[in-house]
């Protein structure tokens, strides 16, 4: 190659990686890369919810421990996947924790997440809506300190090192475990979660995808029929 | 100089029948672009038919699925299903069809989404007595759980405690788990109200920690409930 | 007429018989031989990460003292999966393959340029920073700073390492080729600059958009510095995962395979004594996989909440993949089955790794072809076929090149032969059949699994793909220990042939000082060397 066809040569390595860099990354950036929260007519409320600052945190471990290796956060829509028939597409209504929204995930649902763990292997169950299958913390707390309550054969390593075995002074802690006779800690001792432990679980609370959104995400907001 | 020194000669190998067999191209030094080719004036046939069907199928996914346009999720074939998502919450629900999505959520795990459980270690909800029999007898297993080892028809279950829901679910969700499983698979069992559930917490708060079985029979022996007996 | 040492020698005639190409050789010998070295050390860590890692996947009684391991993994964060696999990845693919890929591409170059290599000082002070920087990453992950972005796990004081040290191999590699001879152009030239361009704008966007933090995890978890925990990745949201299938898939198609495919390109024709076939072709099989390669990213994005447009765009691009595989396939496996049966002889210890490699090739890229098509696409996302395609491009394409190139290279590096064709022939046995089983533990188990996840049956619940999929893991458990006794006896034969090269070496520097002190009488018979040596 003399220079000036070196030039063309590296000019047209250029054009191919711009091609690629704009397709996967440029143009979805400028369509979904800053979407606003929308709001609904009438009302005060933003959707979907910001995330509590525990719950920042809570990313972090999450990070740390890799989680996302075996956990996918994404629901597919049911004319390209079975992740609906699995039931991770279903949600706690945040207007009405009675009811159940079952949908799609779209995104503008994970607009507060500063990291998003979409995930690529399903070695464990999706987590989008892993609130609405563990409502409170004292479950998970239990559950991460041993999953093989719920499934015995179950390939999940035991979280425990999210936990510290102390001394009860005074009331004993809110968060402390409550555990079978077996697992249980002595008499005046209590298993307490740790902060890393707290704020994963915070985190984990936060997943929960109970608002409609439009299907085709153009920003319009969509007010649920039974609203009227 | 060194032609002298036997010393600077080659050593022998030290193992020698695990010796390298000298191979030319390992060794000799050829030229980087050979002059000599294999002649082919064009593509072989195969290679236009692999080609043509890997194009048709190229071809067809792009005719099959196409929703282009800013701002569409990719979503598959068929396109954005706009009726299907704002059809919105479905009517009100029987106390059966909430149970199911509770069970299927909180209890499938263990005992399964067909209710046959695992043999050994999970019970089969499935004409099991316990489940069949008395009503305040099972709310009280949902309330605090179980521990140690439980019979049920003969089969023993040995390897698993059962967790306490009693924190988790509100009087009216557990009332629809039960009367779910009271009625499923098969089984025919009257259902539970809510009403039922409470008195049942307030007869047992004072329970600490899981039942064992023997503890479970003084609550009611087995055989159908007073409400099937009628 | 150049002379083939001969059986019973082990240490003599192995240097290029073109002065011109041994007088290259020596001067790119300790560059690449230390990335060599290295390279084969990251190896073995990262192969024995990988299969401890594996076999954290078991349900904990499917071993036996099996427990022992995941009891630790309960109460120690550093022995849980979340913390090894990452390590054993980044460890193969920046320690391993990215290493061995740069002391080939030097070697490459300088070869195939006619040019000694330049600024060598500055090359290995890069290669030694990009191994510090390797060990800090890892070192990272394991303390708790892993992001968890797939291949941009390092942290970020890691990657600023890394990214200098790529600079100074490459300002020396750049240098090389500039100062090439005229009328020494190699199509294997325009494979590995492909590589060293890619490479600095996939890591320089990945570990800036991706890898950046404004504050470390630690100081995160410190109330007192709430105020100030967040940390801000460009633009909200899915943006970030679109880049991250964009870098994973950029440093398997565009930094690793070219880095590869120069090498192939180079010595199959070389060895096997005819041009390649089919050559008219090989611009255009260049061309369009550089275009076309990078767009298998979105086989990590179907059915996601992704724009439509990227999407389906990109699966149709993917999907004419078929394209330069196709004439790749065409020009080097073409090439080395002609060669050999014209030349009429098998073997050797090079060849059968190299034709194998580009065999390899074609059943990775027809494994994207399939992942291209949206419906096989939906049933194989989420499952073990993924990291089947990995292993294929890592373990398989790259490694099987390297290995082959290795065996090539070292004796003419050092003029000193490999020590025993027994371990050779275990090598390449148990990474044949350790690739093999791989393909089918989790191409099979994948398949597999994918069916049950999709099962439209609402009973079927996550347990059951897990109760599918076990026993897929524990045989990938299996497959991998086999891949790992080829590559360990890999690595001691390479440390073996070293320790026997320096003792030849001390032997030689000894007799030669001898040699210059004694005065050299005709008739007397040479000194014993046992009556000097000290």
């Amino acid at each position: 190659m003399s220079i000036p066809q070196f030039r063309t040569f590296f000019f047209l390595i250029l054009a191919s990686f711009l091609f690629a860099w704009f397709g996967l990354v440029v143009f979805p950036w400028l369509t979904v890369g800053h979407l606003p929260p929308i709001q609904e007519e009438g009302s005060t409320d933003i959707i979907p919810w910001d995330i509590a600052g525990a719950a920042h945190q809570g990313e972090l471990v999450y990070a740390a421990n890799g989680c996302a290796y075996c956990h996918t956060q994404q629901v597919r829509a049911s004319t390209s996947g079975a992740d609906i028939i699995r039931g991770w597409g279903t949600a706690t209504d945040d207007s009405d924790p009675k009811k159940e929204i079952t949908r799609r995930t779209y995104p503008r649902d994970y607009i507060w997440q500063h990291q998003t763990f979409l995930g690529h292997n399903r070695s464990g169950a999706d987590l989008s809506n892993l609130a609405h299958r563990f409502q409170t913390a004292a479950e998970l707390y239990r559950y991460l300190y041993d999953p093989y309550i719920l499934n015995a054969h179950s390939s999940m390593p035991a979280y425990r090192y999210l936990f510290t075995t102390r001394r009860v002074t005074g009331a004993p802690y809110e968060d402390a475990l409550v555990l079978a006779a077996a697992d249980a800690p002595p008499a005046g001792w209590e298993i307490v979660p740790t902060a890393e432990g707290k704020s994963l679980v915070a985190y984990l609370l936060s997943l929960n995808k109970g608002y409609h959104l439009v299907p085709d995400e153009s920003g319009v907001p969509y007010v649920p029929p039974s609203k009227s | 100089m060194s032609q002298h020194n036997p010393e600077l000669q080659p050593e022998p190998h030290p193992h020698p029948q695990e010796a390298i067999q000298p191979y030319a191209p390992d060794f000799v030094e050829t030229p980087d672009v050979p002059t000599e080719t294999v002649d082919h004036p064009s593509l072989p046939l195969w290679i236009y038919l692999v080609c043509g069907v890997a194009l048709f199928m190229a071809g067809s996914s792009f005719t099959g699925f196409s929703t282009f346009g800013m701002g569409l999720m990719d979503q598959g074939p068929g396109g954005p299903t706009v009726a299907a998502v704002s059809a919105g919450p479905a009517a009100a629900e029987t106390p059966a069809q909430v149970g199911m999505k509770l069970y299927n959520g909180n209890c499938a795990n263990c005992h399964q989404r067909s209710g046959e459980g695992q043999p050994g270690a999970y019970p089969s909800l499935v004409g099991s007595d316990w489940v069949l029999g008395s009503k305040e007898r099972l709310t009280a297993i949902l309330l605090h759980g179980i521990a140690g080892p439980l019979t049920d028809k003969g089969v023993v279950y040995s390897t698993n405690v059962m967790p306490e829901w009693s924190s988790t679910f509100t009087d009216e969700k557990m009332a629809d788990i039960l009367t779910y499983i009271r009625s499923s698979w098969g089984n025919k069992a009257s259902e539970v109200t809510a009403a039922e559930v409470t008195a049942a917490r307030a007869k047992f708060a004072s329970q600490s920690g899981p039942y064992c079985e023997a503890d479970l029979l003084k609550i009611a022996p087995h055989g159908p409930d007073p409400a099937d007996q009628k | 007429m150049a002379t083939l040492p001969s059986p019973g020698i082990a240490d003599k005639g192995f240097v290029s018989t073109n002065p011109e190409l041994a007088a290259i050789d020596a001067s790119v010998r300790w560059p690449v031989l230390i990335c060599f070295l290295t390279a084969v050390h990251w190896m073995v860590v990262g192969t024995f990460l990988l299969v401890y890692a594996s076999s954290l996947t078991h349900p904990q009684d499917s071993v036996p003292g099996l427990g022992l391991f995941v009891d630790l993994s309960d109460y120690c964060s550093f022995f849980t999966y979340g913390h090894v696999w990452p390590a054993a990845l980044d460890s193969l693919v920046y320690g391993w393959a990215s290493t061995a890929g740069m002391g080939l591409a030097i070697w490459l170059l300088a070869r195939t340029c006619r040019s000694l290599v330049r600024a060598p000082g500055v090359l290995v002070t890069g290669i030694v920073f990009w191994n510090v920087g390797v060990a800090v990453g890892l070192t990272g992950i394991f303390l708790g700073g892993s992001s968890s972005v797939e291949l941009l796990e390092f942290p970020e004081y890691a990657s600023w390492i890394l990214w200098l040290a790529y600079v100074l191999m490459a300002i020396s590699a750049v240098l090389t080729f500039l100062g090439r001879k005229p009328g020494h152009d190699h199509l294997a030239q325009s494979w590995v600059l492909v590589a060293l361009f890619a490479f600095p704008w996939l890591y320089a966007a990945g570990s800036t958009l991706l890898g950046t933090r404004l504050q470390a995890p630690s100081s995160a978890l410190d109330p007192n510095a709430s105020a100030s925990w967040s940390f801000s990745l460009p633009g909200s949201g899915v943006v970030q995962e679109l880049i991250g299938s964009w870098y994973v898939h950029g440093i398997y198609t565009l930094w690793l395979a070219p880095l590869a495919l120069g090498v192939l390109y180079y010595l199959i024709p070389k060895m096997s004594g005819i041009n390649i076939e089919y050559s008219s072709k090989a611009k255009a099989a260049f061309w369009s996989w550089i275009v076309l390669a990078p767009w298998t990213a979105v086989h990590d994005l179907v059915g996601g909440p992704f724009p439509a447009d990227t999407v389906t765009v990109g699966l149709i691009l993917s999907g004419l993949i078929f394209i330069p595989v196709t004439l790749i396939g065409l020009n080097l496996v073409g090439t080395a089955i002609d060669g050999e049966n014209r030349q009429g002889h098998h073997g050797g210890v090079v060849f059968p790794f190299l034709t194998l490699a580009a065999v390899i090739f074609v059943v990775a890229g027809a494994s994207e072809q399939l992942l291209s098509i949206r419906s096989i696409n939906q049933v194989l996302r989420f499952t073990m076929f993924r990291e089947c395609n990995t292993f294929l491009w890592v373990y398989g394409f790259f490694s099987f090149t390297a290995f082959g190139a290795m065996y090539y290279i070292v004796p003419r590096l050092l003029d000193f032969g490999w020590r025993s064709a027994l371990l050779i022939r275990i090598h390449y046995y148990a990474s044949v059949y350790g690739i093999l089983l791989v393909l089918a533990m989790l191409g099979f188990g994948g398949i597999m699994q994918g069916f049950t996840l999709e099962n439209p049956d609402p009973r079927v619940t996550i347990v059951t793909a897990d109760e599918v999929a076990v026993s897929f893991y524990i045989g990938t458990t299996l497959c991998l220990s086999l891949i790992s006794i080829g590559n360990g006896i890999f690595a001691l034969h390479l440390g073996w042939m070293l320790l026997d090269w320096l003792r030849q070496q001390v032997r030689r520097s000894r007799l030669a000082s001898e040699i210059l002190f004694e005065p050299y009488v005709e008739e007397a018979p040479a000194k014993n060397s046992e009556e000097v040596s000290v």
